[in-house]
């Protein structure tokens, strides 16, 4: 076994993934290393079970090395990949447990869903997530909770209508404008 | 061909949820029957599925129990199939290079990341790679589209990961990828998004980006 290579610590990571599309053991290691602690956070908001969460976050590490070679830089970060791949398996593993998911009353939905976001929260997020923050700061407070709801917590639209005490028709509403809405400052940003 | 207006009214509703993968069963089903058919309905999913996967990066960072990455690399080992990493495919990349050189007209290889079948009668372009003077490998570039790369090599004593990037005659540099090494021996391919004549250098670094070897291509 190969010791740990510290200096794959600092290489891109795209470079990585190649590495780990060849089943190079450091590579996967510098790998798990550098975004146990963003997929497991996402894992663990969505489920909200520190073992449930364990279990998402391994299945979630080796479907990336699995489907590593398949990753196409072109398609977005590696961040972004690696953080959707365990998404899925979260709300996977939500539903499957049927759970019945309550309100968030985290710090993080706090801040998220807060009435006036602060351009200056943006500077706390990592640096691909500073964008979608400042978008998301712009959404009017209701349709900024029902798009985090949806997109981080991972619930459906029945799911916030019950928690947000708003009609189902409601909160499909809020979520089609809001994320439309994401899309075309997103758009404006990049163009 | 575009569905009536009327169909697209009743799923505008869950298009949103549907992007965002949290539709499951019969309603899932119901979305997806109409996307497949309705271009505008697909293109809306698209950009709200991309804005969906942007959003996500906002999720609160956690720390994992104790040893999880020792556990995840456990169960990475343990599922890492023997053939897969093993030396055949490396075997099959040399031979291909080789069967290339050769002017065959086709080649097949196989393995993770094994390139098309390449046909074509140009000869690929060859060159020594070589550090200080001593030759450590061997580089080809195909003549055909699209252009792969071919290394091997055979001298650098040592495991680990190397990554291989070409410089262009206009002086751009591209990156080719990150590959293994076992025990001094590596071979790949990768394919480069530049004409084979296009390449001057080829530069095999390791992760430190100290240069372990160079090979220039003359045409
Ligand atoms: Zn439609």
């Amino acid at each position: 076994m190969r010791s740990r290579t510290p200096a794959l610590d600092h290489v891109a990571d795209d470079a990585l993934l190649a590495g780990v599309a060849l089943g190079d053991d450091a590579c996967v290691g510098a790998f798990v290393r550098r975004y146990q602690r963003r997929l497991f956070g996402l894992a663990l908001t969505i489920v909200g079970d520190v073992g449930v969460a364990e279990d998402v976050t391994q299945e979630a590490f080796l479907r990336i090395v699995r489907h590593a070679a398949a990753y196409d830089v072109r398609r977005g970060a590696a961040s972004t990949w690696a953080l959707t791949i365990t998404r899925h398996l979260a709300i996977d593993a939500l539903r499957l447990r049927r759970a019945i998911p309550t309100a968030p009353d985290d710090q993080v939905f706090a801040t998220l869903a807060s009435p006036a976001p602060s351009p200056e929260d943006a500077a706390t997020q990592s640096d691909d997530a500073a964008p979608a923050w400042l978008a998301l700061a712009q959404l009017p407070q209701e349709q900024r909770r029902c798009v985090v709801l949806a997109v981080i917590y991972g619930r459906t639209a029945a799911e916030i209508a019950e928690s947000e005490s708003i009609p189902l028709g409601t909160a499909k509403s809020r979520l089609r404008l809001g994320l439309a809405r994401l899309r075309d400052l997103v758009a404006q940003e990049t163009s | 061909m575009t569905s009536s207006p009327l169909e697209c009214d009743e799923v505008r509703d869950d298009l949103a949820e549907f992007a965002l993968g949290l539709l499951s069963g019969r309603e899932r089903a119901r979305v997806l029957d109409h996307v497949v058919s309705c271009s505008t309905c697909r293109h809306e999913v698209e950009s709200l599925t991309a804005v969906g996967d942007r959003l996500v990066t906002l999720a609160p960072s956690s720390d994992p129990p104790t040893d999880f990455e020792t556990r995840v690399l456990e169960r990475y080992r343990a599922n890492a199939a023997a053939p897969r990493r093993g030396r055949g495919r490396e075997l099959g990349l040399v031979a291909a290079a080789l069967v290339l050189v050769a002017g065959a007209t086709a080649l097949v290889v196989r393995g993770p990341h094994a390139p098309a079948p390449v046909a074509g009668h140009d000869t690929p372009l060859s060159a020594t790679l070589a550090a200080d003077g001593h030759a450590l490998g061997h580089l080809w570039v195909s003549a055909s589209v699209p252009t792969w790369i071919y290394v091997s090599l055979d001298d650098a004593s040592w495991s680990g990961t190397v990554w291989c990037s070409v410089t262009l005659r206009d002086g751009r540099t591209l990156d080719v990828g990150a590959f293994a090494v076992h025990h001094g021996h590596g071979a790949w391919a990768a394919r480069v998004a530049a004409t084979g004549r296009e390449v001057r250098e080829a530069r095999i670094t390791d992760v430190a980006g100290h240069v372990i070897a160079t090979a220039t291509v003359s045409t």
